[in-house]
């Protein structure tokens, strides 16, 4: 038998295929021994939709977990139960007995995790900027909050030493740019510091180790308790305050046209627009222009002449950008943050809020407006046909999509078709979540 | 038809290979091979797990024949001496809490079987089962 496990947050998902029998009930005894030790319980959903086959060893697990999760005040539930699996367990007296629902979907709705709402979209209407048009869906009233690790000067100064490097765990709903590594020991993750997206529960990250290779991961398979190692974070707390469904002609429209026209909408709309806005976008591209650093901004990398790597002397060694698209007809999954230069940015933390972003030289002449985006691009995938949650759809492009590659994106980056979600920044703060890795 | 299996779970996949290959030589129903396969898997998980004392590998074997709307079963191992329908029934009425994790295998194969019959015979515990089509 076959155990699939996805783990989030909130709950467990254990794809059970096969036959439940005393052999097959071991791999799942497994999976479930590794769900109980991990730091904190959560829901869990058998999914039964694949079974086959049931005997007396396989609800003994089956009871065994319900037990256990019992005693942690956690539910278990047994979802698409059919067929012959669900005579034997009825055979038992056991299925009044033990909470089952007709898919896992369903139990996530009886359980609140995922909500089935809908979204109530305006009329299309033209956006100037852009070219294209968008429409409107309100969506969480959560205030959006940007929380910062570490600071933007010490990946540009290339400074980043063991002292400002944090450890920092990501779940599914976690949205964040920044430099990022994995590994257990700071000579695995300091010389690789790269570019960084977590969304949808992955973490895709671009080492630095010359191979321009980007490592993605989804820590589906183990208790979803990796950490990353960061010398910059960048991440959205609260969810989504608007969705807007983009839609342009054959031209597309760029990033900066796209986040004009939202940053012209907010001052519109939202009275509690104070210039900031985080954005992540489940796009149709119709091409990629990326930029990156070259190697790992630590202190011993550091340029030998003091100034930035960004600075004109530096910059060519240290950043790729891309003059021509490095990929068209993509599906991209993107997120960032942006700020209007035109409104009253003295209500944020400056600090925290100058620790976000920075003038990079690949990004020509916009004076109006500074975005930071990082995006992760799949072979091109159907756009949904009636697009709604965004996690949600963000999400499916995970599960199914060919993964391509990930990017930190140059504002010129061309949109044909997107969802998006926009929160409307109400304040810069440090992260709480991360942990110094020294001390 | 006869075959025999070692004394290791993995084995189950193999009972439940020959018993499809049974069914379908004897045109049975789906529903009737699954209802085979669980009474037999039930009995030899039992013996796999618990009837053998000295480690090592042990064979059980099985011979399964049909006369005319009649399955009957033999199942002979060199376990220890077990009669599985010795055991008290459960109580599959008791909630849900008070209910003890296990015992269920052999309530199972009293379901699914019409009659039940152990004995023991020199060193061998012999099960013989029937089931109606």
């Amino acid at each position: 038998m076959e155990v699939t496990a996805q783990i989030h947050e909130t709950h467990a998902v254990l794809k059970l295929d096969g036959r439940l029998d005393a052999y097959g009930s071991k791999n799942l005894e497994e999976a479930v021994k590794g769900l109980l030790n991990a730091s904190h319980q959560r829901l869990i959903i058998f999914d039964m939709s694949g079974l086959s086959y049931l005997s007396s060893a396989g609800i003994r697990v089956l009871l065994a977990t319900y037990k256990a999760q019992n005693t942690v005040g956690q539910k278990l539930y047994l979802a698409g139960l059919h067929g012959y699996c669900e005579q034997v367990l009825n055979m038992t007296g056991f299925s009044g007995q033990l909470p089952t629902a007709t898919d896992v979907a369903s139990v996530l709705q009886t359980e609140g995790i995922r909500s089935p709402r809908a979204c109530e979209w305006s009329e299309p209407f033209a956006a100037a900027a852009s070219g294209g048009t968008l429409r409107h869906s309100p969506w969480s009233k959560d205030p959006g909050e940007i929380r910062v690790l570490g600071h933007i000067e010490d990946v540009l100064y290339s400074r980043v030493t063991l002292d400002n490097v944090h450890s920092k765990r990501f779940s599914e709903t976690e949205y964040s740019i920044g430099l990022g590594a994995l590994g257990a020991e700071p000579g695995d993750y300091m010389p690789l510091f790269g570019e960084m997206i977590t969304i949808g529960g992955a973490m895709v990250w671009l080492p630095t180790d010359g191979h321009d290779t980007p490592d993605y991961l989804i820590p589906k398979t183990d208790t979803g308790e990796v950490s990353i190692r960061t010398g910059f974070n960048v991440s959205l707390h609260g969810d989504f305050n608007d969705l807007f469904l983009f839609e342009s002609d054959d031209k597309g429209a760029t990033l900066a046209e796209i986040y004009r026209d939202l940053f012209a909408w907010a001052k519109r709309q939202r009275p509690d627009f104070k210039g900031g806005l985080e954005v992540t976008l489940r796009a149709e591209m119709k091409s990629v222009y990326g930029s990156g650093v070259l190697f790992s901004t630590i202190a011993e990398n550091a340029p030998k002449n003091g100034e930035m790597i960004t600075h004109p002397d530096n910059f060519a060694k240290w950043f790729e950008i891309d003059q021509k698209p490095r990929y068209k007809h993509v599906t991209g999954l993107i997120t960032g943050v942006g700020i209007d230069l035109s409104s009253d940015l003295s209500r944020y933390d400056s600090e925290r809020l100058g620790a976000c972003f920075y003038i990079n030289p690949g990004n020509k002449g916009a004076t109006d407006q500074m975005l930071h985006n990082h995006g992760v691009f799949f072979k091109s995938q159907p756009f949904p046909k009636e697009p709604g949650n965004l996690h949600d759809e963000i999400q499916q492009v995970i599960d199914e999509g060919e993964f391509v590659d990930m990017r930190h994106l140059l504002d010129d980056c061309v949109v044909q078709r997107a969802l998006i979600g926009v929160s409307a920044i109400q304040q810069f703060v440090a992260d709480p979540e991360g942990r110094p890795v020294k001390g | 038809m006869r075959f025999t299996l070692k004394n290791d779970l993995s084995e189950l996949n193999r009972l439940a290979t020959e018993l499809e290959a049974f069914g379908q030589a004897e045109s049975l129903s789906p529903q009737t091979v699954q209802q085979l396969n669980l009474a037999l898997d039930e009995l030899v998980t039992n013996t796999i797990n618990y009837g053998y004392e000295q480690p090592g590998q042990h064979s059980i074997e099985v011979e399964i024949e049909r006369k005319g709307d009649v399955v009957e079963i033999c199942l002979c191992d060199n376990a220890k001496a077990f009669d599985p329908f010795s055991a008290k029934e459960p109580d599959i009425e008791a909630d849900i809490d008070d209910r003890p994790i296990g015992g269920l295998g052999v309530f199972l194969v009293r379901k699914l079987m019409d009659t039940c019959d152990y004995r023991r015979k020199g060193d061998r515990n012999v099960v013989q089962l029937s089931k109606k089509l």
